[in-house]
């Protein structure tokens, strides 16, 4: 079989056969395979992987295909929930499940394996299908020619689902991953989706989620992971938001041992509106890098990005914002805020906001960017009201956390959340959680 | 019968400089307070050493509460003991609800947990007797208050937490005068048998609406001079000047 260094077009033939995809899909992959050809992969010296080093990324993993059956991971935000519209379960390399209630069905949404979505919805999936991420780099080359599993979502025009579309992506044999996902919105269709991952084994995930919000639209997306040690993911979920129309995600970042996200809007439409949220607590070697691109394509679009971590141990953090704005995008408002929390001295956090502007037309576009311990001010007010310093830090570290969660408001999600925040912090630094602080002096 | 404060000599350090340089004072139950002196005599030094502000060092003399030394005490052992400190600038605590942060601080000050019916019946009392909009209920601690709103929210903690001794520190500093009239009137309704309170202030101005027992005046990380209501008269007609001694 295959690894993602070393990917021959007979491997992706055999991938593509075996799914039993049509030959334009298979040609695709080919042409994806050929782009790869050109495209090196990361070293250090790669601007984009100056801050996570792309070594730590296993390319020799053998490509696993073999699905299977895994029971849910218990404490998702896809668990908490009671019925989604449908749902799409994806485990080592396969769809194994993809089902729709009768309700929804009967409006047309539509969730399948991306095989069967390409005989069905052929023309939709055909123009979609790695134009919102091409091949772009080594990754996203090497996921169109090769994904294992490929998701699609479509939630027809103008239908409005109540409860979320789920998608679950679960991990249990050793070996590279590479799940693709495909959500397309119809015209002022509304509709929730929550991606969750899981799993614990040494695997590489490269991941590819593509989201198109046709004119009026609107999605919002909560992405969670609760992904073991031995996991590297590299993941790029971009939205593609047409006119009018307004996607909302949120990405919680918690476990793995190197994770690459980018979290993208692509605001391709007039009046659309794209915001980008992100949680991340990062403990012990961990490694998260996140880099979001509002990126202003039309006129009168407004995005904002909210990104807010937690680090301890000798975790690293990145957050690399980019808010990129195109010559013929006016009157456009943008923003974006990056805050660390540093809970012990060994982790460290880089927090880089960008911005490419070529237009003198706009209305507003700010960012923001810190890089702090909890403040002593906030826990002394607390400790004097009676709470032990402990649980004021507590309370100081979900506040902080729930000013992102507050702006996406998904059922089951902050909760969900909140719980895993509170997980992490059990493992917290004795400095932090310690009744007395280190520092007091009494002498007499 | 030992005062329920009692300070006793009691040198403050903040960044190696000495601030406080040997307080002795006592405030029991049923007594009002004022503690007077102009900026930078070290009035919110006090304060703070008195509820355990990790930046103030205490390298002389102690602080007993009730008889019992709380000055190795950390904070939250401070207010679970009786002691209340509000504050001249209240912190603003970002994504901490006010309903939240008041029923962990009331469950912690009282020992036990308090049902939420009870709670809420408790919060909406003391709103409407501080003419604060339920709004508020809403709303993380202290974020995007205005000065009086913030002053008005520490009498609340104070009026829920019911403590022996309260240290008010400059809680009439930055209000208009009605809401001077306000908070005071919020004091005094606390006030009997059961509250000792310290009002620190650097006017007399709150003293029209609060009458002290007694009167301390500090200068220099001293107290130079205690005296009855009288001593603030003087105060306002003849000002810090003359009380001013070499440190």
């Amino acid at each position: 079989m295959a690894t993602l260094s070393a990917l021959t077009a007979a491997a992706v033939a055999s991938l593509s056969e075996a799914a039993g995809e049509p030959d334009w899909l298979r040609d695709r992959r080919q042409s994806a395979l050929e782009a790869l050809d050109g495209l090196p992969w990361p070293t250090p010296k790669v601007e984009e992987w100056r801050h996570t080093d792309p070594r730590r990324i296993a390319l020799d993993r053998e490509l696993v295909t073999r699905g299977g059956d895994l029971a849910a991971r218990p404490g998702g935000i896809v668990d908490a929930l009671e019925a989604p519209a449908a749902s799409l379960r994806i485990v080592d390399g396969a769809v194994v499940e993809a089902s729709v209630t009768e309700e929804a069905a009967a409006k047309g949404v539509v969730v399948s394996d991306l095989a069967t979505a390409a005989a069905t919805h052929a023309e939709l999936v055909e123009s979609a299908l790695g134009e919102v991420v091409g091949a772009e780099d080594a990754f996203t080359a090497a996921s169109l020619a090769a994904f294992t599993a490929g998701g699609f979502v479509h939630v027809p025009a103008g239908v409005e689902l109540a409860a979320p579309v789920t998608v679950t992506i679960q991990v249990s044999a050793p070996g590279a991953h590479l799940p693709r996902l495909l959500v397309h919105l119809g015209a002022n269709a509304r509709a929730d989706l929550y991606v969750d991952r899981s799993g614990s084994a040494e695997a590489t995930v490269v991941e590819v989620v593509e989201l198109v919000a046709e004119d009026g639209a609107a999605a919002r997306v909560a992405s969670t992971q609760d992904w073991g040690d031995g996991v590297a993911h590299v993941g790029w979920h971009r939205a593609q938001v047409g006119r009018n129309a307004d996607v909302r995600s949120l990405e919680a970042t918690f476990g793995g041992d190197t994770v690459y996200v980018r979290p993208d809007v692509a605001l391709a439409g007039e009046g659309a509106n794209g915001e980008l949220y992100g949680v991340y607590y990062s403990s012990e070697e961990q490694r998260f890098e996140h880099r979001a691109t509002s990126h202003h394509q039309a006129s009168h679009t407004s995005s904002d990005q909210v990104f807010k971590g937690a680090l301890q141990g000798e975790s690293r953090a990145v957050w690399y914002g980019n808010i990129r704005i195109e010559a013929d995008a006016k009157a456009t408002t943008s923003d974006e805020t990056n805050r660390n929390l540093i809970l012990t001295e060994g982790a460290k956090a880089d927090s880089i906001p960008f911005l490419e502007i070529l237009t003198s037309d706009v209305i507003a576009c700010g960012h923001h960017s810190s890089v702090g311990q909890i403040d002593e001010l906030q826990l002394f007010y607390l400790e004097s009201r009676g709470i032990p310093r402990p649980e004021a830090a507590r309370l100081l570290v979900f506040g902080f956390f729930k000013e992102v969660l507050d702006r996406i408001d998904l059922e089951g999600v902050t909760d969900t959340l909140l719980e895993e925040i509170e997980a992490e912090l059990k493992g917290a630094p004795t400095a932090l959680m310690d009744q007395r602080r280190d520092h007091r002096r009494v002498t007499s | 019968m030992a005062a329920d404060l009692q300070i006793q000599g009691l040198t403050v350090e903040v960044e190696g400089t000495e601030i406080l340089h040997g307080v002795d004072l006592e405030v029991s139950r049923g007594e009002t307070h004022a503690l007077m002196g102009p900026n930078g005599s070290g009035k919110s030094t006090l304060a703070y050493s008195i509820m355990g502000h990790p930046a103030y060092d205490i390298t002389g003399g102690q602080i007993l509460l009730g008889g019992e030394d709380v000055t190795g005490m950390t904070p939250d052992e401070r207010a679970a003991l009786g002691l209340f400190l509000a504050m001249q600038y209240p912190t603003e605590v970002p994504g901490v609800s006010l309903t939240n942060f008041l029923r962990t601080s009331i469950g912690a000050v009282r020992g036990e947990d308090i049902p939420v019916r009870q709670f809420m019946t408790e919060l909406r009392e003391q709103f409407a007797a501080l003419g604060m909009d339920e709004k508020f209920l809403s709303r993380n601690v202290n974020e995007g208050f205005s000065g009086g709103e913030k002053k008005r929210f520490e009498i609340l903690q104070m009026a829920l937490l019911r403590p022996r001794i309260a240290v008010l520190d400059e809680t009439d500093s930055g209000l208009d005068i009605d809401a001077v009239r306000i908070v005071a009137e919020g004091v005094n309704r606390l006030s009997g048998p059961d509250l000792g309170s310290l009002i620190i202030t650097h006017y007399t101005r709150i003293l029209n609406y609060i009458t002290p027992d007694k009167v301390h005046v500090m200068s220099a990380g001293k107290i130079v001079q205690s005296g009855g209501r009288e001593l603030a008269d003087e105060l306002e007609k003849s000002g810090y000047e003359h009380f001013k001694v070499s440190a």
